[in-house]
């Protein structure tokens, strides 16, 4: 075979290395990776006119030249302590530092670790899964994450392994002072009838900071796996970030997805239900105030019979903030006795403040349940009298019917550390935060 | 010993949307009194009952209403609260998220601060709740439930009891609290108010049917009709009004005719 010529676009710039031929990763890897050069030349950034990207400008990324990051020669400091007693590995600029990373009481034969060092070691945890499950050829930036990623986490359970304390990926982004491309991926294979709960959270960065994060999730049979996703990122970073989850018979994905930072954020969440019996319960919460811009892309695919899925995102919006959410659901032709619902609801707190709320129906089969209902609105104000009128000052009423409307999500947590978080984090964004946190 | 005048509206005349809804009412309340309000349907009863609790939507184009000799109308509802006004709404608001104690807790702890009182602790809280969910017969698992989320019709209406039994109102307004009422669970809401009245306290109690008035006995009755108090008497005025309906007051003058007068 002669050697492919290596596709040319700013954003491939110093992929040579890992394009042209193995360098010390597997044949397989370099592979993967010239298809993903090549699918992402061919497509190059998104523009307004794809129908995907309509609400979501990302053609000013095109005129800065962004270097994927180098390892850092200093570890930073992470500030957040790890989550209760989670297990920690901490991802700086896409690379994963054991120094920071923290593990402890892992039972034997799961894997926790570095992607890369994995692809070499282990390369038949890796194989099978890496880059096959996130769409290279529609996806622009999946496709440069997986042309360019340097590392990032495997995590590895083997069939029936229950794990009894969360996996915690910690996704840090440093300040940079040129253009900086961050490309952490995660890949999370739950073997069969295992158990186990993941959070991702991402943060730091600044406006000179790109990351551009692929998840890749599969649940074999009966796996049940709760997967929380929290972008906390300066409110200066551009993070856009991939999830893509492959789910096997009567298995159980629980996810959230939180962004509470960052300046623009994109996150693609795309399941596919390819067993009979599979579950997905999908919740989402945006908190997003100034200029802040949140795009949230569900795409879920029932391709078998008897599959449920339950889609929860809400939005409190301030500022002049604005919000994207399409959500979608496809039902195959053969995906009889499907149960899909979709449910997006977001609270206006400013009048500057916009949504594009998209539910997006594909149904082919004949013998299924969908439902889908979106709302965008301002806090009840009856609910508001009722309050006051039972001696509560204005600011306390709405912050507490604000409250009420982020915890149903908030509530459905099921790592109770990470739920602490996140209702401080709402609570801090409320006038009388101070009377919320008695409510914790 | 002469009563406090608790309530005192003078030719109180309200809007909303350009629609007068009230159109001059006058009425004394003092302490210690059972006022009922009657009317048809769309007579102005809620509204007056809002405008009372502070409801803003409302525009008072004419007109006085002091309570405890004290201009009411240029004071926010949270404040009216605090000063002991309380209104039992008739459609209670479902905060999902919020639980009821949580709830009760922070409006008890707003009118205490009010009055000087240091806050309740969770202990003393609790003491206090389980005393007065006895009163209308509440069952303890809606305080952790969130605020009337889930709860039934005549579950709504105890709650707002319970909420009034616990914020020891001086001025309590019952909207309509019989609507949707079983006659046990009626029995209940009125046992509830009952024990709670006092020298130092008044009840307005809005309602469409004089069936709540027999065991909520009031000292007086007053017809609202079109946005006027047209009729007040007794007791007995209540009793009339089941007999013979509201047409025999009918305030037009062809219904007037019609009742054959």
């Amino acid at each position: 075979m002669a050697t492919a010529t290596i596709p040319s676009h700013p954003l491939l710039a110093g992929a040579e290395s890992l394009l042209d031929g193995p360098g010390g990763q597997p044949g397989f890897l370099a592979e993967r990776r010239r298809q993903a050069a090549a699918s992402f030349a061919e497509l190059g950034l998104p523009t307004r006119a794809w129908e995907e990207w309509r609400f979501t400008g990302v053609s000013h990324l095109e005129d800065a030249l962004w270097t994927v990051a180098e390892r850092a020669p200093q570890l930073p400091s992470i500030d957040d302590p790890p989550l209760g007693d989670a297990n920690r590995l901490v991802v700086v600029d896409g690379w994963l530092e054991p120094g920071l990373s923290r593990l402890h009481g892992l039972p034997d034969g799961v894997f926790v670790g570095s992607l890369a060092e994995a692809a070499v070691r282990r390369p038949e945890l890796v194989e099978p899964h890496l880059a096959r499950h996130a769409a290279l050829n529609d996806h622009p930036f999946v496709a440069l994450n997986a042309a360019q990623f340097r590392d990032g986490v495997l995590l590895w359970i083997p069939a029936g392994m229950v794990l009894d304390r969360p996996i915690e990926v910690q996704l840090v982004a440093r300040r940079h002072e040129r253009p900086t491309l961050a490309l952490p991926r995660v890949l999370i294979v739950a073997g069969r009838g295992s158990q186990a709960a993941v959070v991702q959270r991402s943060a730091g960065g600044s406006a000179d900071t790109l990351t551009c994060s692929v998840t890749e999730v599969v649940l074999e049979d009966g796996a049940a796996l709760d997967h929380y996703s929290v972008v906390d990122d300066d409110h200066g970073a551009t993070h856009i970030a991939a999830l893509e989850v492959r789910q096997g018979r009567n298995s159980a994905m629980h996810s959230g997805v939180f962004v509470t930072g960052g300046g623009l954020v994109r996150s693609d969440l795309t399941v596919t239900l390819g067993g009979t019996g599979a579950d997905a319960t999908l919740e989402g919460l945006y908190l997003t105030a100034g200029r802040q811009h949140v795009d949230n892309h569900l795409l879920v695919r029932h391709s078998v019979p008897s599959c449920t899925s339950r889609q929860l995102y809400k939005g409190i919006l301030d500022g002049s903030s604005r919000a994207v959410f399409n959500g979608r659901i496809v039902v195959d032709k053969g995906a009889q006795k499907t149960d899909a619902r979709q449910s997006n609801r977001n609270l206006l707190l400013s009048p500057a403040a916009l949504v594009q709320s998209n539910p997006q129906l594909e149904i082919l089969a004949d013998d299924v349940r969908c439902t889908h209902g979106s709302t965008i609105g301002r806090l009840d104000e009856d609910a508001v009298f009722y309050l006051r009128s039972r001696g509560l000052d204005r600011a306390s009423a709405e912050s507490l019917l604000t409250w009420a409307f982020a915890a149903e999500v908030v509530e459905g947590i099921r790592v109770p550390e990470l739920r602490d978080r996140l209702r401080r984090a709402v609570a801090a964004r409320l006038p009388s935060s101070h009377m919320i946190e008695e409510l914790l | 010993m002469k009563k406090e005048t608790l309530l005192e509206l003078k030719n109180l005349h309200c809007s909303i949307d350009g629609k007068e809804i009230l159109k001059g009412i006058d009425l004394s309340v003092n302490a210690g009194e059972v006022h009922a309000i009657m009317g048809p349907n769309g007579s102005g009863k809620s509204t007056l009952a809002q405008v009372l609790a502070g409801r803003e939507e409302y525009e008072i184009t004419a007109g006085e209403v002091r309570y405890r000799n004290r201009g009411l109308l240029e004071v926010a509802a949270e404040e009216r609260a605090r000063e002991g006004l309380f209104l039992a709404f008739q459609y209670p608001v479902e905060i999902p998220g919020v639980s009821n104690a949580y709830f009760l807790r922070a409006a008890l702890n707003a009118v205490r601060s009010h009055r000087g009182e240091p806050e309740l602790d969770a202990i003393d809280f609790l003491k206090l709740v389980r005393d007065r969910m006895q009163l209308v017969k509440l069952d303890e698992a809606l305080l952790k439930r969130p605020v009337n989320d889930g709860f039934s019709g005549g579950e709504k209406k105890r709650n707002e009891i319970f909420h009034m039994a616990v914020l020891e109102p001086i001025l309590a307004i019952l909207d309509e609290t019989d609507s949707g009422l079983d006659i046990d669970a009626l029995k209940i809401v009125a046992d509830g108010v009952n024990s709670l009245r006092g020298p130092e306290r008044a009840f307005l109690v809005i309602t469409h049917y004089q069936r709540l008035l027999n065991y909520i006995v009031p000292d007086f009755v007053h017809v609202l009709m079109d946005g006027r108090i047209v009729r007040s008497g007794g007791r007995e005025l209540a009793l009339h009004l089941e007999e013979q309906g509201y047409e025999w007051l009918e305030p037009e003058p062809r219904a007037a005719v019609a009742a054959g007068r």
